[in-house]
């Protein structure tokens, strides 16, 4: 990955440096943008060492784009972010590709292309585009950020003017899902919980080697309608596709003069069955009002090979069936200063929205988690944006991923400056 | 009693709400003239096709040339206008939609000049150009011509 990041950052370069750059060829045009936050929270630790206060919260992107006629665009765009414990700023190819736009209803884009889902899935880490820090996280889940962000392969969009000032944008996608990293929390947590079981079942400890998550196939569709009414869209996003993550096992059995290892490996195969996003925007005049419901359904089966202990793989298959929605208002108060509000709900289980059928070790209130946030955003000159942010927040479905125990009732604050190019 | 008064407080909040939206639901006034080439044969054109030219959802004129748009820079009044009379946005989401065109890879915002005379010289060079003006300036024998905008 690195090396195709380095060539393509070298071809850009040249093309910028070689004499014909500035002798009529397609001028390359170079966007980027820095983020810095910090998170401070009271109780339980969320995304990063939150508790102790964390500035492990950037975001940094570099672009470059060129018409190279009156129908085909190339660009990429490197990116790098630190989230607490997550990604620590290694340098990832966020997008590359081909844009072949052949009539306004139907074009075609090759190469890495980001999801689209929702409002905000295309620039979720783009910090200028909203106006709050954290996202609604009852739609846009931190946690499983990785599952919906970019894939290697192409889609097929185009923009319909209808009837009565309406407009439809389409976009269909298919390809293999990228996952850039296999340390990530929800990794860590999916195989904490894991080996915890078995160790407890085979009155022994389990150490983990190696990782490595692979995407299969995805395939994903957006649809937004601008209807006829001034100010007023609609929209509706779908994903579906299947991961695997493959990790070495060894399991340690104590004895009386030494331990006894016995190798294997695990393996999470998990299907998306449904990743689904409803959306709707209503603009009128200085406010904005926004509402997205998120459907889940994750099928997972994870399989251990202990040979020498089990002489079949156990199969443990687990489905996750998670809801979550947010409504948001956001209001403009001048050209400098904006407010923007939501509530957000997530539930893991949209079956067990009490938490009656947890298990008897987890507490109730990780079955969901209910976020009220108020945001002060503030563009003192072009280009740059400081944000002021405050969560209260109930539950912890989300919170006890990086925290255990996690209380219920707890605290976020959030600063976060920005500036683009 | 407490249901009364639950409603009482949603009421209130819901007339409050109501009046901010309409003092800050403002009418933007014709401060600006759209102008295009001289050569190019269309007359008239309605706020949606002028929107979709400058989100650049449509790319394309009725002949098939590539529609070249320019904006005045974000700081500009008449920018501020048309922004609202015909995208019906502020120049501030219009700078969001662009940001999120531009770090998803979906597209590049229209060129940016600072003042009328630049837009001008633009369109005069660009016989596909689109741009818009200070509803007052003159273009009189500047190889463009102003078009009428209709609903």
């Amino acid at each position: 990955m690195l090396k195709s990041i380095k060539m393509c950052f070298a071809l850009v370069l040249i093309h910028i440096c070689s004499p014909g750059f500035s002798q009529g060829l397609p001028n390359v045009v170079v966007h980027g943008f820095v983020s810095q936050g910090y998170l401070k929270s009271t109780e339980n630790s969320f995304l990063a060492n939150s508790k102790d206060g964390s500035f492990e919260f950037n975001e940094t992107a570099i672009n470059f784009m060129t018409q190279i006629n009156s129908k085909l665009r190339i660009g990429l765009q490197l990116f790098s972010r630190d989230m607490g414990r997550e990604s620590n700023n290694s340098v990832i190819l966020d997008w590359a590709y081909g844009d072949y736009h052949w009539q306004d209803y139907l074009g075609i884009r090759f190469g890495k292309i980001k999801m689209p889902l929702g409002y905000y899935n295309l620039v979720r880490d783009v910090d200028l585009y909203r106006n709050s820090i954290l996202l609604p996280q009852g739609v846009y889940d931190e946690t499983q950020r990785d599952f919906s962000l970019a894939m290697q392969g192409g889609s097929l969009y185009g923009y319909v003017p209808l009837v009565k000032n309406s407009t439809i944008e389409y976009e269909v996608c298919i390809g293999t899902l990228t996952i850039p990293d296999a340390y990530t929390t929800y990794w860590n947590w999916s195989l904490d919980f894991f080996t915890k079981e078995l160790s407890k079942l085979a009155n022994s400890s389990c150490l983990l080697g190696e990782r490595n998550v692979v995407g299969k196939t995805i395939w994903g569709a957006a649809l937004n309608w601008e209807t006829p009414v001034k100010g007023f869209k609609m929209g509706a996003s779908n994903i579906q596709g299947e991961l695997l993550l493959k990790s070495d096992l060894n399991l340690i059995i104590p004895a009386t003069n030494s331990s006894r290892v016995l190798p294997g490996d695990v393996s999470i195969s998990a299907k998306i069955d449904k990743y689904d996003v409803f959306s709707t925007e209503y603009s009128i005049g200085n406010f904005v009002f926004t509402a997205e419901y998120l459907e889940l359904i994750f099928k997972t089966n994870t399989s251990v090979m202990l040979p020498d202990l089990f002489p079949n793989p156990i199969t443990i298959p687990i489905t996750f069936n998670a809801t979550g929605y947010y409504g948001q208002i956001t209001f403009k108060a001048s050209d400098k200063w904006t407010l923007n509000t939501y509530y957000s709900e997530f539930y893991p289980d949209k079956n067990d929205k009490e938490g009656n059928q947890l298990e008897s070790d987890r507490l109730k209130y990780t079955a969901w988690q209910k976020d009220l946030c108020f945001t002060l955003r503030l563009d003192p000159i072009s280009n740059w944006v400081f944000k002021l942010e405050g969560h209260y927040i109930d539950g912890a479905a989300q919170a006890y991923r990086f925290d255990q125990p996690a209380k219920r009732y707890w605290n976020l604050f959030a600063l976060k400056t920005s500036y683009n190019f | 009693m407490r249901k009364n008064c639950s409603m009482y407080c949603l009421t209130l909040f819901a007339i409050i709400l109501a009046l901010f939206i309409q003092i800050y639901a403002q009418d933007s006034s014709q401060k600006y003239r759209v102008i295009i080439n001289s050569t190019n044969p269309v007359s008239q054109l309605t706020r949606e096709q002028l929107s979709s030219y400058f989100l650049k959802r449509v790319t394309k004129w009725s002949n098939g040339s590539q529609i070249m748009p320019v904006d005045l820079i974000k700081t500009s009044d008449v920018r501020a206008a048309f922004s609202e009379d015909v995208l019906h946005r502020r120049v501030s989401s219009v700078e969001a939609y662009w940001h999120k065109q531009i770090f998803s890879g979906r597209g590049i915002p229209p060129a940016q000049v600072e003042n009328d005379s630049l837009v001008i010289l633009y369109i005069g060079r660009h016989p596909d150009g689109i741009g818009y003006i200070d509803a007052n300036r003159k273009i009189e024998g500047l190889n463009v011509k102003g078009i009428k905008v209709v609903q």
